[in-house]
């Protein structure tokens, strides 16, 4: 316990050095679990929004541009595809759902997504959660109306009874606005999926807009597919038809597997941001060891003196291996405030950007480990200043003192 | 000397048997004892060589030294904190010589009280602290009789006082208190009054003695100071006890 209570005492007496250093620690660590949570909340979140579809069919392009576009509203479409494509792939025994979607306007910024309301009939984004409108009521397919995403209804403070003019183009230009007029009838209940950041529309609406191509007026983007359950093969024989046999068009299955190759492909820079992560943690250690080692000539005083009250050799180095590791323990507790910090940020701009929600407050693994081998590592590095503490000649040390 | 018992010591996995309990009615006795140091030129010197030293318990002896003779390196002896080259010191019954270093730690913190010319307070402790610091290294922290040894040297009003608050008088008697805090048997003062003015030193003096008394403690101080060791019955000089150069 002489131990804890001299730490203790050191800790305060050194406040400014300690505070500097448990700084140090906080944003080390409460930067490399952030990064690694943001990591591993996007790959789980991403890979497991399919928005309730299995497959989207596209024109010919790659199937991550057709998942990107058609369920994140990112890219850009790959091109339209006719309106035969699209019967033939409702009418298809394995498929339970095909909902077209054609895009091509916007709202400020927000995509329009032109849709049929079977969106909101037959679709579960989430097992047992169906995309429904919880103020106001669907759109009608005949009349230009339109469902508000929840996110884009908040960022842009509408709300039903509002009437709006999209602009063309999937990029906002204020020159760029359609002359018709749309009237929202209602707001979609948060679904934390991409959908939350769309404004529906009726796909007769968007593909009619003015100034859109009359001959592809009845064309598509592409047709969201959600497979039967009870036909397992039915995605590999949609795959061969689509991709392997055919050459118009691209059948994008399964959507979660697409989206985990992306992250694949861009894993090394996690790595490098974890590298660097790693690499802060180190040096923030390492200034904990600078900081206590530089101070050791100050304390070698005190540490004299409690050597001639009776003190062990043992007792004076575990007191700045502890103090080591309890600066890092300090600074491991504000950790966690710098990775509240960040990872609110962090999911605010990808729920800003993408309409996914990561949960920040998620448990993983890195919240048990980083905490604990940073500890360990400054207690690693509180030995050095601890051998010059554990050396100290007591009676050399008193010689200078008196 | 002769009949001694045996205390099981360890150090790391070894196991040493030591024989280091003594009979001896003395709270010290010293025997052939010598210390020498390699100077910066590489040639040995013999600083300390005592044939013979005794106290007996609750004794007070004063003893005169000067600079340079080799006093703080006979205390540190005593103390435990340096190791002789040859020689015998049984303290409080224990041959000192035979423990590891880490015994003679605990020796020191619960047979002997030290007081320094310079105090050697812990600057970041309060005056309670500084008591309670050199228990809990000795017999365990007793937080009453700290505060009993605190006003006993006049500091009942300063116990969550830091030394920098206190005047130095104050200040060593704060280390009077500290050198007291494990009931120790011995309490060797290394010119205890060497920072004090006249008046304090010899105040300072009178309760270090007082105290030791009062402790049953004996006493070992040593000062250059002819005004300082006329208080005392019981004077050694050091200059005659020690003789390095007659080996």
């Amino acid at each position: 316990m002489i131990i804890f209570k001299i730490v203790y005492k050191s800790l305060r007496q050194h406040l400014v050095s300690t505070l500097v250093s448990a700084v140090a620690i906080a944003l080390a660590g409460g930067l490399l679990m952030a990064v690694w949570v943001v990591k591993e909340e996007s790959n789980r979140v991403f890979t497991g929004v399919t928005g309730g579809f299995d497959a989207v069919l596209g024109a010919r392009s790659s199937k991550l541009q057709l998942v990107l576009n058609a369920i994140f509203h990112l890219e850009d479409s790959p091109g339209n595809i006719g309106p035969d494509d699209v019967e033939v792939i409702q009418h298809n025994p394995n498929v339970e759902v095909a909902l077209p979607i054609a895009v091509g306007d916007n709202l400020k910024g927000y995509r329009l997504v032109g849709t049929t309301t079977a969106l909101f009939e037959r679709v579960e984004f989430s097992p047992g959660h169906r995309y429904q409108v919880s103020d106001g009521r669907a759109f009608n397919q005949e009349a230009k109306e339109a469902v508000m995403g929840s996110f884009v209804a908040q960022q842009l403070g509408m709300k039903v009874g509002d009437t709006f003019h999209p602009f063309h183009g999937l990029q906002y230009d204020e020159n760029k606005q359609h002359a018709e007029t749309f009237t929202v009838t209602g707001i979609l209940a948060p679904t934390s999926t991409p959908a939350d950041r769309v404004v529906w529309i009726p796909l007769a609406g968007l593909q009619r807009m003015s100034g859109h191509d009359a001959r592809a007026a009845a064309e598509v983007s592409a047709v969201l597919v959600k497979l039967k359950q009870d036909s397992p093969m039915s995605g590999f024989q949609l795959d061969m038809l689509y991709n392997k046999r055919g050459n118009k068009l691209t059948f994008a299955w399964p959507i979660g597997a697409i989206l985990a190759k992306l992250f694949d492909k861009i894993a090394w820079f996690d790595k490098i941001l974890a590298f660097v992560a790693y690499l802060i943690v180190v040096v923030a250690s390492a200034s904990i060891l600078a900081s206590i080692y530089n101070s050791m000539n100050e304390r070698r005083r005190e540490i004299a003196i409690m050597r001639a009250l009776g003190a062990r050799r043992l007792t004076v180095f575990g007191v700045i291996v502890v103090e080591s590791a309890s600066i890092a323990a300090i600074g491991m507790v504000l950790a966690f405030v710098v990775y509240g910090a960040i990872v609110v940020v962090a999911s605010s701009i990808i729920r800003a950007q993408t309409g996914v929600v990561i949960d920040p407050i998620a448990f993983h693994r890195i919240m048990l480990l980083a905490p604990v081998g940073i500890i360990a590592l400054a207690a690693v590095c509180g030995v050095f200043p601890a051998i010059k503490a554990y050396r100290t000649d007591v009676a050399v040390s008193m010689s200078h003192l008196s | 000397m002769s009949d001694s018992k045996t205390i099981t010591a360890s150090f790391g996995s070894n196991i040493t048997q030591v024989s280091s309990v003594v009979n001896d009615t003395k709270v010290l006795s010293i025997r052939g004892l010598t210390k020498s140091y390699r100077t910066p030129d590489g040639d040995i010197k013999r600083v300390v060589s005592v044939d013979a030293f005794s106290m007996d318990p609750a004794a007070q002896i004063g003893m005169k030294g000067e600079s340079g003779s080799g006093k703080t390196t006979f205390l540190n002896l005593i103390a435990g904190i340096v190791k002789p080259d040859a020689g015998s010191i049984v303290l409080n019954g224990t041959e000192l010589t035979k423990l590891n270093e880490s015994h003679r730690d605990r020796l020191r913190a619960t047979t002997l009280g030290c007081v320094y010319q310079s105090f050697n307070l812990l600057p970041g402790y309060t005056c309670l602290e500084n008591v309670l610091v050199a228990m809990a290294f000795g017999a365990g922290q007793d937080r009453a009789f700290a505060s009993l040894l605190l006003q006993r040297v006049g500091l009942s009003r300063r116990l969550d006082y830091y030394p920098r608050q206190l005047s130095v008088g104050q200040q060593q008697r704060v280390a009077v208190a500290r050198a007291l805090a494990n009931k120790p048997r011995l309490v060797l003062a290394d010119e205890p009054t060497g920072n004090l003015d006249a008046t304090n030193a010899i105040e300072t003096l009178a309760l270090l003695r007082e105290t030791c008394a009062e402790q049953g403690a004996a006493l070992l101080l040593v000062s250059h100071s002819p005004d300082i060791l006329s208080q005392f019955a019981h004077t050694e000089e050091f200059g005659v006890l020690n003789r390095p150069s007659a080996h």
